[in-house]
Parts: structure tokens; sequence; C-alpha cells
């Protein structure tokens, strides 16, 4: 899915995953093209198993291909070691995972300082969480809060190293429809204030339409394409 | 305090009472060592 118009934030090409494990390889993603623009959101769609969240591994530094070229300001991530891939993510990647891993012992705003303590120039807790609509719920413990304030502290927690991706594997996939519309309304203003390349798998067709650009995975490959000509408000959307 | 740290601590207050029984189990098993050798 490459994208001409921009100057893209990481430009991955060729992305071939094999997990070859078994008896039998697995082909989890077979040659998959995908940029990524700063200040845009794509929605990465398509059933359990097509091979979204390798992707979303790999372009993260989490995993690595078995063949492909993704570069991200001149480096190729395919071919770094550890130690380059660790401060890839610590330093531009944020992510957001379905079940929030957020620390019990630590209150809201201690959770988003762990990041904010490592990252280079990061945005003061206290801010993160009034830009997820939680300035008033800092000193509270995970326990304490809803399945979506907790996701807006992930998303706050992903937001503090103001990273150049934002990677949010399923956001809205533990959370009721109201609840999802919250955290999206989060994630939407995380990129218009910071500027972010936004990624956002989901297999929930509703959240494609506050996308910028769509692309529907099957069976390890981008299927299909499409720009939305009039992304829709978080507000707008239900499921 | 870093909020790293910050988890230690509280985490090991939440499991202050394993952390004591440790602590003493570790002092006896050390005691009788000591004692053990001075006897001999």
């Amino acid at each position: 899915m490459p994208d001409d118009s921009a100057e893209a934030v990481l430009r991955a090409r060729g992305l071939t995953k094999v997990y070859d494990r078994g008896e039998v390889p697995v082909h989890a993603l077979r040659g998959v093209d995908l940029d990524l623009v700063a200040g845009e959101l794509v929605v990465l769609l398509g059933p359990s198993g097509s091979g979204k969240s390798t992707l979303l591994n790999i372009i993260g530094g989490i995993d690595r291909p078995t063949a492909a070229h993704v570069h991200f300001q001149g480096h190729d991530l395919a071919t770094a070691d550890e130690r380059a891939l660790t401060a890839y993510r610590r330093h531009h990647v944020g992510f957001v995972f379905q079940f929030y891993n957020l620390i019990p012992s630590l209150t809201a705003r201690e959770n988003v300082a762990l990041i904010a303590d490592i990252a280079r120039q990061p945005m003061a807790p206290d801010e993160a969480l009034a830009l997820v609509g939680l300035g008033a719920r800092l000193d509270h413990f995970p326990a304490q809060l809803s399945g979506g304030e907790q996701q807006r502290v992930a998303v706050a927690r992903a937001a503090a190293k103001r990273p150049e991706l934002l990677l949010c594997d399923e956001p809205t996939g533990a959370l009721d429809s109201r609840t999802g519309v919250l955290v999206l309304e989060a994630l939407a203003r995380v990129r218009a204030e910071l500027n972010t390349a936004v990624a956002v798998i989901t297999h929930n067709v509703a959240v494609a339409d506050m996308a910028d650009r769509v692309a529907v995975f099957a069976d390890g490959r981008i299927a299909a394409t499409r720009v939305n000509p009039r992304p829709r408000s978080p507000g707008e959307l239900s499921w | 305090m870093l909020a790293l740290d910050r988890k230690l601590w509280r985490d090991l207050w939440h499991i202050k009472g394993q952390a004591l029984t440790i602590a003493i189990v570790i002092a006896c098993g050390v005691g009788t060592l000591v004692m053990a050798l001075g006897a001999l």
C-alpha cells in the first residue's frame, strides 16, 4: 500500500514472514508493501490470522521479517541488531494493545511516568493524561478505573514519548461501542496534537470509517486498499 | 524517585509478610551455621 503523495515516516517493502518451526511452514506475510505518513491514520482491517498483528510487530521492531526492507529515518529495521531495535522502540514507537498492560501497583500518573522517565523529550504525565481526557483521574490505580479509562491511560502512556509511530492492536477489542469511541477520540487527539502516524489494527469495520486510508488484509497480503474521502470523527461511529 | 523504583518499593510493601518471613528464615539459617562452626 505505497503512498507517493507524502513523505513516509516508515516505508516497508516486500514484507515477508514465515514461521518455520513446525512440520509445515506458515506464511504469515507474503510480500506486503506499506507506507506510514506523519499525521495519517491507517486502519488495517481483516480477519484473525490474516497477518495484521505480525505486520504491526515487525514495523514496531518487536519481531523480525524473514525478508523485507523496512526503512525508518534512513535505517533498515530488517537488518538492525537488537540494540538498535530497542532504541527504535524506546524513542520512536508507541504501542497500544487490546489488554491495557498497565502496572497495577502504579497510579495512572505513575504508569505514564514510567515511559516519561526513559524518553528523550517526553510530555509531562499530567499533560499526556489530560490529552486523553483523564486529567481528573491522575492518582487512581488501574483497579479503580473502568476498562475504557485504563485503555486511555495506555494511550497516554504511548503518547508521552511523543512517538513518530503509534501502533494500536485492537485498541477497542475489549470495549463496548460507547467506551470504544472514547478511546478512538483519545487516539485522534494524540494524532492531531503530535502529528503522529497512527496504525490501528481491527476487525471492526466501523472503525475503518475514521481512517484516512484502509488496508484490507487477507491471507498474509493486502487484498485491497482505499482512501477515505471524508473520514468520520470517532463521535460519529457506533457498532 | 523513578516510577520503576516506586513500583519496586510498593510491590515489596505488598508482600511485606512474605519478605519478613524469608528474611527470618535466612537469618536463622545463617545463625545456625555460625553456631555450628563455632562449636567445632
